[in-house]
């Protein structure tokens, strides 16, 4: 009774270990695992259901822009907007999505976008709906239109 | 005479895998007042309930807690199926029972580690973490998430587990039973373990009633108490009988949450063999009428007990949790007294303390 341990921890010194030897070993998903949130961008119709329907507001769509966009660092991969979709475009995948380092949130949102305006006007897309990346561009035109502003109230103050 | 010392316990603390914080005012070793504070992390859960849609609110009643996820989630659908008048099916109905019953498992073999923890057993800390890990296998199994099931839903659940899935499961538990056991009889006859849990924070039959402690705290201290005997979800169908034990010390405590290991695994049996076909979910549509709901669970803590108010539209008034965790710290707070300093923090894993559910 004393050592009711050592039996099992002997036979355990025996036992190859109990856990993944990771990266030589890969994480094999389960058919069921919530992974993330993927798109068949094409069959899309941008009726906001996801986007209205999202617990945590990750899923952005604008219609008039065709712009479908998610925010992976947001997404709780909770499968409402699978749910929900009413063209069945949304699908979960049961890899998880890529890491991000801390600093570069901006790289976790994904974003879906028509072929023309995803190589001509980008960053005007960006603005319509309001994403980081696009306000942080917009920053350094705002700038000199502040500048002429300064120098008039110095000579108030 | 001794000078009473005021010693702040927590909130952190290595034992402690939650935040938990009390001070503890000690004469030499022995304690002789303890006074908790509770808080340190509150989110405001509750009140997000004005804020989301109630089909959506599930998701956030599902994350009030990382263990008892499931019954959290499956709470809230029952007070909102019971304002609604929602007949939910059968088959969602065993489900439920189904993985209720496997987060019992995992929370109690979770707490059987954290305790071996708490008094210094690292390795049978490891032993039963590992054997927990192999029912999370199954979880993600069927439900697609390890800690956070999502399966859930007003009316009805949101997965399916077909009958060959549900069949080569029961094969699996049945190995597993007997993995777990060799590793509850340590806690059950191991000296060191007996030393350190017996004759420790010894709570009467009667403080137990009048301080209103739940769960295994009162089925350890001799109480044949347990909300699942009501009958909610599938447990009506089930046969099982309360397991109590009369010492009402930590040791008494262990064995309880041991037997219920063992107990969830026949309920589990059961609903694999009695699982009707049919449906899982019904249609769920319009909103809530105007009035409220009280909803009585057992999680692995103890009951638990939800309440929801709405007042007609998408956006329910009110929602609230009492968690057991919050009935057992009058308890807790009992048993502290005349404890010495080196008992306190297994004094603290018996109660199984969920600070997550207990602060929101």
């Amino acid at each position: 009774m004393l050592f009711r341990m050592l039996g099992p921890t002997m036979k355990n010194l025996m036992l190859k270990p109990a856990t993944r030897r990771y990266p030589f070993d890969p994480y094999v998903p389960v058919a069921r695992t919530r992974g993330k949130i993927v798109i068949d961008y094409e069959k899309c119709n941008f009726c906001l259901l996801c986007d209205r329907r999202c617990p945590t507001h990750a899923i952005l769509v604008d219609r008039p822009g065709k712009v479908w966009q998610i925010d992976r660092l947001r997404c709780i991969q909770c499968g409402r907007c699978v749910e929900v979709c009413p063209k069945s475009c949304l699908a979960m995948d049961t890899h998880y999505p890529a890491p991000v380092v801390a600093g570069h949130a901006q790289a976790a949102v994904e974003r879906h976008e028509p072929a023309a305006a995803a190589s001509g006007t980008a960053p005007a897309a960006g603005a319509a709906t309001g994403s980081a990346p696009a306000s942080g561009a917009a920053a350094p035109p705002a700038t000199p239109a502040a500048g002429p502003g300064e120098p008039k109230e110095t000579p108030g103050a | 005479m001794l000078k009473e010392t005021t010693i702040p316990f927590g909130p952190q603390h290595p034992v402690l895998p939650e935040p938990i914080h009390v001070d503890l005012v000690v004469e030499d070793e022995k304690v002789v007042d303890a006074t908790p504070a509770i808080g340190y992390i509150h989110r405001g859960l509750e009140l997000l309930v004005e804020k989301k849609e109630y089909q959506e609110f599930v998701y956030v009643a599902e994350r009030i807690c990382g263990i008892c996820s499931f019954i959290h989630g499956m709470g809230y659908c029952q007070g909102v199926e019971e304002l609604m008048s929602l007949e939910v099916p059968e088959r969602a109905l065993y489900l439920r029972t189904f993985w209720s019953e496997l987060s019992r498992i995992h929370s109690h073999l979770l707490w059987l580690g954290l305790a071996a923890d708490a008094f210094g057993f690292e390795n049978l800390f490891m032993q039963s973490w590992r054997v927990r890990e192999l029912i999370l296998d199954i979880v993600e199994e069927t439900t697609g998430g390890r800690v956070i099931f999502g399966s859930s839903k007003i009316g009805g659940v949101r997965r399916d587990v077909d009958a060959d899935t549900l069949a080569r499961i029961g094969g699996v538990l049945t190995g597993l039973r007997r993995e777990i056991k060799k590793v509850t009889d340590v806690f059950l006859s191991d000296a060191t373990v007996n030393t350190r849990l017996r004759g420790v924070g010894v709570l009467s039959k009667e403080d137990a009633y009048l301080l209103g402690a739940v769960g295994p705290m009162l089925r350890a201290s001799g109480h044949e108490i347990d909300t699942r005997k009501i009958g909610y979800a599938a447990y009506k169908n089930v046969d099982f009988e309360v397991i109590t034990a009369g010492e009402g010390d930590s040791y008494a405590r262990c064995k309880v949450r041991i037997g219920e290991i063992a107990q969830s695994f026949d309920i589990i049996r059961q609903v694999i063999d009695k699982i009707p076909g049919g449906p899982v979910e019904i249609k769920v549509t319009g909103s809530p009428p105007v009035g409220d709901a009280l909803v009585r669970l057992e999680q692995p803590r103890g009951e638990v007990v939800y309440y929801v108010k709405s007042n007609g539209t998408k956006f329910l008034d009110r929602f609230r949790v009492r968690t057991p965790t919050f009935a057992n710290v009058p308890s807790m707070v009992k048993i502290m007294k005349g404890a010495s300093v080196a008992d306190i923090p297994t004094i603290i894993l018996t109660i199984d303390p969920c600070i997550s559910c207990n602060e929101r």
